[in-house]
């Protein structure tokens, strides 16, 4: 050994790198980490604490009690109401109006569901557009569609 | 937020034995001791954080520790069903993910995609801006015999390769089943893209992480169902959990002939489908 | 070459996700790799024609290490957060062991160094004097002991870090060849085969650089090229392009043969996607003509001068490295042109020339090593002094 000095040295050096390593490690290791698996647990909470932008099926219902009767009379009771309108949040916040409700009239619109397509089901509602609206002698303007059909309850 | 428990910590060794007067030779032996001890506590404490990881990795349920206020996680168990049968590639879907999850232009946690096969067996697949603005007619020329839309989502998988290689932990699956991305470690790497089969993952272009579909995670834990489910208005989407009690998704998945895809992979989906093709991948 | 997209791309698919750094980074460790895996064959199988080249080699072999992790760092979305693959490397994730493997490795190549040039570092301190002296009895260690019996240590414990470091130079690059192997949602890299590909191909880059490298490095320093040296380099080289070679090939026959599902995309990425860098830079190019170049040296020896032999030897070490590159092309752009939908291409890639994943920086990283061991050749040699006195010593 008396000859192994150096290499004793420099073993040591390693050493002091490891030990180094292992506080550094120590101190930065994230907060919750491990916890229920081998993830941050807090990102859990992170992603539950963030703020829904849609509403629910119950939420329009709430102010707008008519409306929603009359949509679930009709064929278009399945349709939520935020699919034609906006996400929730662009109108209502913590339980305030912020900002009018906008609505989207538009022949492309009805065409997303209503267009005739080979690959939706038989059964399912859809005509050949614009060629159905100029049949019926409309002219193709925004909300050609709801001047014969109403949105709320098409069968109407 | 819940902290490591006192308890878990290992014991402090010897650390308690009254130390003896001191000089300089027992100075540094006791010294030294103590600097191994407090060391070999530092690493304990860090195979303590594996052991908890270890027993975590067993899904042994955990109680108590809420997630957000009121709802437990121990409580649910998420699974996903899509029927290909009812599917009319509205795009409802696609356009309520994005504005629920402020998803990037041009990327998708969820899509739809149209397929056309014609007897020959020609097949046409597509899926502009993922379905978004719905579809339009499509003019193949083909004599088309069999079309259906076929919506995608992050299939949730039980043995998710994802999350499997992701090297720092910042992919994982909740209690729930969810597959998630924890934005604050995840280094950007792109490995996880693509390990995705079915290329349900994206490396976010303002954030620089991996983004993928939470199951709305933040909707699911105030009781809301998902964005997509919400907004389909033809019930093609739903949503299910196997742990409530007469759940009709978990019933359907129990009884029905679904399937999941890529099945050959095991990466075992939560995401089922009701009719889906042999065309279909 | 397609250049629009053709077919059906899942919607996330459009773009090529790992670019040219990746390609860069499998490359890089391949030349650490195979330059250490020459360097044992003197240090620990006493291949001793191998000689001259046994001290360059492993310093090269640190060199490309060093600059390995900027090929990593320039691609990650967030570089700033690359230690937490050390903080909280998940245990089930090849990629976490990145930062184990590379500093074990590390720590080994440093201390196997340090072993073979500490005598000359002992004599450099002696002969120095004021802020150089300092700086050589600092490397020393404080340890002026360059007795008989200490050499004998020294020796002992090269021998047995070299013997550690093979495995560990397998594992730094098999395990980059598992990254891509254990991928099972990609048809293309999904093989067990692939640590091995990487890690022969590796061997290859790793000798053809030495060669090269010995071969200016020799020119700058007036000494001659040992024939000797070089005809072992040759001979080891064609050994490893044939098995190389052979083992990528076998690899897309199994495909081509079995034409299960993935082939039908795979097919038309080898034949139309790849065809100029795959059929033409790896097959071609880069190793059907070195193989004959080489072949030429190993089997006609006696018919050649060494100015040919070291010619032959030099254009096809540099013909090997363009192939080498070309394979972790294919490899990793390769696999990414194609939608995992199996449907369709995504669109052409082609580095640009200041991105963060560009050609400019790419260069750099390449030219980083031989400015290292430039340096390094100004504090220590990388060749073994002339007086053989010394280095007879060293002898393993």
């Amino acid at each position: 050994m008396e000859h192994a000095k150096h290499i004793i040295r420099a073993v040591l050096l390693l050493v002091v790198a490891v030990v180094v390593f292992v506080l550094v490690r120590h101190f930065l290791y994230p907060k919750s980490f491990g916890l229920h698996g081998y993830y941050r647990f807090d990102s859990v909470a992170e992603y539950a604490s963030a703020a829904p932008v849609h509403g629910d099926r119950g939420s329009c219902a709430a102010c707008h009690e008519e409306k929603a009767a009359t949509l679930t009379r009709g064929k278009h009771a399945s349709v939520s109401c935020e699919v034609c309108h906006a996400p929730l949040s662009t109108h209502v916040q913590e339980e305030a109006r912020v900002a009018p409700m906008p609505v989207d009239r538009s022949m492309q619109l009805c065409a997303t569901c209503h267009q005739k397509l080979v690959a939706r089901p038989k059964g399912f509602p859809q005509v050949v557009l614009p060629d159905h609206a100029v049949e019926k002698g409309a002219q193709i303007t925004n909300g050609v569609c709801q001047e014969c059909h109403n949105a709320h309850n098409p069968s109407e | 937020m819940p902290t490591i428990q006192a308890n878990n910590l290992p014991p402090h060794g010897d650390q308690e034995t009254p130390l003896p007067v001191l000089n300089r030779r027992g100075f540094l032996k006791h010294g030294s001791r103590a600097l191994g001890a407090s060391l070999a506590t530092l690493v304990l404490c860090d195979l303590a954080d594996l052991m908890q990881f270890a027993q975590a990795a067993g899904l042994t349920p955990q109680s108590g520790e809420s997630v957000l206020g009121g709802y437990d996680w121990t409580k649910h168990r998420y699974v996903y069903l899509i029927d290909l049968r009812k599917c009319i590639g509205c795009g409802a879907c696609v356009r309520a993910c994005a504005k629920e999850n402020n998803v990037p232009r041009n990327y998708f946690r969820t899509w739809v995609e149209r397929y056309e096969v014609s007897r020959t067996g020609e097949e046409v697949v597509d899926s502009t801006n993922g379905g978004m603005d719905g579809f339009a007619p499509h003019v193949s020329g083909n004599d088309v015999t069999k079309a259906f839309f076929f919506p995608k989502l992050c299939c949730h998988c039980t043995y998710t390769p994802c999350v499997q290689l992701c090297p720092v932990g910042a992919s994982y699956r909740t209690l729930e089943g969810v597959v998630l991305v924890d934005e604050k470690r995840c280094i950007g790497c792109g490995y996880c893209v693509q390990a995705c089969p079915y290329g349900s993952r994206f490396i976010h272009p303002v954030t620089h992480t991996a983004s993928k579909c939470s199951l709305c995670y933040h909707r699911l834990t105030r009781g809301l169902t998902t964005a997509c489910v919400q907004a389909c208005p033809v019930k093609a989407r739903m949503l299910g959990d196997t742990i409530k009690v007469g759940d009709e998704v978990a019933e359907i998945i129990a009884t029905q002939s679904v399937r999941t895809l890529q099945p050959e992979l095991l990466t075992d989906p939560n995401c089922f489908y009701l009719g889906l093709s042999k065309e279909a991948r | 070459m397609m250049i629009e997209n053709d077919g059906f791309l899942f919607p996330n698919d459009l773009h090529i996700l790992w670019k040219l750094m990746i390609v860069m980074y499998p490359y890089v460790t391949g030349l650490v790799a195979g330059a250490f895996i020459l360097a044992s064959l003197y240090h620990v199988f006493h291949r001793n024609e191998l000689r001259p080249i046994g001290r360059l080699s492993l310093v090269a072999s640190l060199g490309f290490l060093l600059a390995a992790p900027a090929t990593l760092q320039l691609h990650l979305g967030h570089p700033e957060r690359g230690f937490n693959i050390m903080l909280t490397p998940n245990p089930s994730s090849a990629m976490a062991m990145f930062g184990f493997i590379y500093a074990a490795y590390l720590a080994l190549l440093v201390f196997e160094i340090w072993l073979v040039h500490r005598v000359d570092i002992i004599m450099l301190a002696s002969r120095s004097r004021g802020v150089q002296r300092w700086f050589y009895k600092v490397l020393a260690l404080g340890v002026y002991d360059v007795s008989e019996e200490a050499r004998h240590v020294d020796h002992g414990v090269l021998v047995v870090l070299a013997a550690l470091g093979i495995p560990g130079a397998a594992l730094l690059h098999g395990y980059v060849g598992f990254i891509f192997g254990a991928v099972k949602a990609n048809p293309w890299w999904s093989t067990p085969l692939m640590p091995i590909i990487f890690l022969c191909s590796a061997i290859v880059s790793g000798i053809a650089m030495v060669v090269i490298l010995y071969q200016v490095g020799v020119k700058f320093s007036g000494r001659r090229i040992d024939a000797a040296c070089m005809q072992s380099l040759a001979r080891w080289l064609w050994l490893f392009v044939i098995i190389s070679v052979t083992l990528e090939l076998l690899e897309i026959m199994t495909l081509a043969y079995e034409a299960a599902d993935e082939w039908q995309i795979i097919k038309p990425l080898l034949v139309d996607q790849l065809a100029f860098s795959f059929i033409g830079i790896q097959l071609i190019f880069g190793a059907l003509i070195p193989i004959i170049l080489l072949g030429i040296v190993v089997l006609m020896s006696r018919y050649l001068t060494d100015q040919i032999r070291n010619t032959l030897c030099f254009v096809a070490s540099l013909m090997l490295l363009v192939q080498v590159f070309a394979m972790r092309w294919n490899v990793v752009i390769g696999g990414q042109i194609f939608s995992k939908s199996l449907r369709g291409f995504r669109e052409t890639y082609f580095p640009g020339l200041f991105d963060k994943e560009g050609i400019v920086l790419a260069i750099l990283i390449l030219v980083f090593p031989l400015v290292f061991i430039a340096l390094f050749n100004r504090v220590l040699p990388v060749f073994e002094p002339l007086d053989a006195g010394n280095a007879e010593s060293l002898k393993p």
